[in-house]
């Protein structure tokens, strides 16, 4: 990390204080016992340490608030170990589906570009803003239904939903699991469609060996404390494609030609040697807007913790898998009355969760199995939004939707999920099994 | 194009080919951002404090191959204050550095021949394309080079190697003072760059790629638009 050159007065209370701060968060790290019944087994939760809370208040220290060193290392570190030319750091996850979606309706994708009107196939079991931005940009939802088990889009309804006005498809990796890359990939090919992977679940799954978040067109990613890794608020949009990313970093700053970072000039070199629009030749490049943009960016002092973040991630990605496989084998048992998940074959995911789908006939109901688990201090969550066209926001928007969407109004009554984030300790995971297996005794 | 990222580099190497005309090899504190061939860095002299704005920069073309991204490498010639500081840098300096930018990417298009035309240091973006291992071309490459004296082709051997590794690349030396053997004597054409473009005998037309001084860059933009080559096959690598 680049330290910032100061006096030498400056540089030693610097030093003094981050040294402080460090010291300040293991003080005050949680030894407390987990107490069965007692404590809260959450469902997800930050992971940090005296590193971040360093280089936030190294971010703090600089004052430079917006985009800086930070965010270029965080950017830099995400694409690195993405292997992907671009990744642009954006203030959520939605931001970047946002950003994502609308980067498809630029004017400079010529023939490709997405118009008013244009159908983008998605699931309707997902989170609302995967779904939002197809809709703020007056393009046609369609819903198409996911499988029970993966809850993810089935690529057979996929490739029956491709009209002649389907220009997208735009899916979340479910919890972590991975889609049909494979075969949904090779449906965007062959029909020419844009594919962006809606990562914000899934930082560290696999398909196939090959990171998810690089096979999309465009990828989002978010940053949200539930998430694999965090920064509070925050999220980022990956592309290998630099005509993408430069509509992407368009989209995300105001709509502005220039690439410029904030109180920067003329890095381009051209600042009034151009010519745009119907504008003067020479009119100042910094404030020309080639899109309707937006400013989504995030600020320096959430990348600061990012990048401490990223040292993390393989062992965060290796604790999800390890909480993942411990719930799967303790609970195998109830295969019966419990539709355990199941990874997309070729996958190897990163599970943001442990997703339960009450099974047909298992006698019991999800509300009945969530309210012990809660009694028990067991925290839940339902698959988010379930059956998205069923909520007030979404009900009549339009869309089309292919085939039924029978698994996925199931998954609206029937499913849930609990944490498998590395949070979680061998006790906190040994007392939900046992808070599972009171259940299933009664 | 990646984020640009600001690094602190030390000077690990000077190569002086004339009293004002020097190359630098700068090593940055890390790996720099992913880069293409054609795209220039920003050099500051002056530290940089983060949390502050960047200091005075120029901006210099990477001569280097974009595969290497723990080395950089850079040609200057002093015209101005502040490049005359930099020929008062020593091995060991510390520099700024930020990068990548620019859109003149050298990389081969289509079945044209790709033409490349270097007026003296502008040769170094062509030389990032030229040495990168990842490079290569279907198409024929026809490099022009124009130089004051011969002693200042200083990429003769990149462009050497670049010949027999390219399927089909073939450079000439344009000298003005005193051409040697091979070389031919006087400045950069544009009839020269036209005949090597029509006597490539590729099916596609050809690319034309400007580098160096302005004055050169106008003559060029001014000649190939006369011969009737479309704006869109002439890319000059220009700055405000």
């Amino acid at each position: 990390m680049v330290r910032p050159m100061s006096n030498n007065k400056a540089q030693d209370l610097r030093a003094r204080i981050l040294d402080l701060v460090e010291e300040y968060q293991r003080s005050r790290e949680d030894h407390a016992p987990f107490v069965p019944g007692q404590s809260i087994v959450r469902y997800a939760g930050r992971v940090f340490g005296p590193a971040e809370l360093r280089n936030a208040a190294d971010a703090v220290l600089d004052f430079w608030l917006t985009a800086g060193r930070f965010t270029e290392e965080f950017e830099g570190r995400l694409a690195d170990t993405l292997g992907v030319s671009d990744a642009l750091m954006v203030n959520s996850g939605s931001s970047a589906n946002l950003v994502a979606v609308t980067t498809l309706t630029s004017p400079k994708l010529g023939a490709r570009q997405l118009r008013p009107g244009d159908e983008v196939i998605t699931a309707a079991a997902a989170f609302p803003t995967t779904v939002a931005p197809i809709v703020q940009n007056r393009l046609v939802p369609v819903f198409v239904d996911v499988d029970i088990g993966g809850y993810n889009a089935l690529p057979d309804r996929i490739a029956e939903a491709i009209g002649p006005r389907t220009r997208a498809i735009i899916l979340a990796h479910t919890l972590g699991n991975p889609w049909n890359v494979a075969r949904i990939q090779g449906l965007a090919k062959q029909h020419g469609l844009w594919l962006i992977e809606d990562n914000c679940d899934a930082l560290g799954s696999r398909f196939e060996g090959r990171l998810t978040g690089t096979f999309g067109d465009l990828a989002t990613f978010s940053f949200y404390p539930a998430h694999h890794i965090t920064t509070g608020e925050g999220g980022a949009v990956a592309s290998n494609d630099e005509t993408l990313a430069k509509v992407a970093r368009s989209i995300r700053d105001w709509g502005r030609d220039c690439y410029c970072a904030g109180g920067e000039n003329n890095t381009c070199g051209r600042r009034f040697s151009q010519q745009f629009g119907s504008l003067p030749s020479g009119y100042d490049h910094k404030y020309v807007y080639s899109h309707i943009g937006y400013n989504l960016k995030a600020t320096d002092i959430q990348a600061a913790i990012g990048c401490a973040q990223m040292d993390r991630l393989d062992g965060f990605t290796a604790a999800r898998k390890r909480n993942h496989a411990f719930l799967s084998e303790a609970l195998a048992g109830y295969g019966d009355r419990l539709v355990l998940p199941k990874a997309t074959e070729g996958a190897d995911p990163s599970w943001f969760a442990f997703v339960i789908t009450v099974a047909s006939g298992a006698g019991f109901s999800r509300d009945e199995l969530l309210a012990h688990l809660q009694a028990r201090k067991v925290e839940t969550r339902n698959l988010f939004s379930g059956n998205l066209l069923r909520h007030p926001g979404f009900c009549d928007i339009e869309h089309r939707v292919v085939g039924d969407l029978r698994n996925t109004d199931r998954i609206t009554s029937d499913t849930f999920f609990v944490g498998v984030y590395p949070g979680l300790s061998t006790p906190e995971l040994e007392y939900m099994v046992d808070v599972f297996k009171g259940f299933m005794a009664r | 194009m990646p984020q640009p990222a600001k690094l602190r580099a030390k000077v690990t190497q000077i190569v002086v080919h004339a009293p004002s005309v020097r190359s630098f090899v700068l090593a940055p504190e890390r790996p720099a951002p992913r880069f293409r061939p054609g795209q220039f860095l920003h050099l500051a002299l002056d530290p940089y404090d983060p949390a502050q704005h960047w200091p005075e920069s120029r901006v210099f073309s990477i001569a280097s191959p974009p595969e290497d991204r723990e080395s950089l490498r850079i040609t200057v010639s002093a015209v101005g204050d502040f490049t005359q500081r930099m020929m008062r840098l020593g091995e060991g300096d510390e520099v700024w550095v930020k990068l990548p930018y620019g859109d003149f990417i050298i990389e081969s298009q289509g079945s044209g021949p790709l033409i490349l035309v270097a007026g003296g240091t502008g040769i170094t973006p062509f030389v990032s394309f030229l040495a990168s291992a990842g490079a290569s071309a279907s198409a024929p490459v026809r490099v022009l080079y124009g130089v004051r004296r011969s002693d200042l082709l200083i990429y003769r051997a990149v462009l050497d190697a670049a010949a027999t590794r390219f399927r089909d690349l073939r450079w000439q030396a344009f000298v003005e003072e005193d051409a040697g053997a091979g070389e031919r004597a006087g400045r950069l054409s544009v009839e020269a760059a036209l005949a090597e473009a029509r006597d490539a005998g590729a099916p596609g037309p050809a690319v034309f790629h400007l580098s160096g001084p302005p004055q050169m860059l106008r003559l060029f933009q001014s000649g190939l638009a006369a011969a009737g080559v479309p704006p869109a096959r002439v890319r000059a690598d220009a700055w405000d």
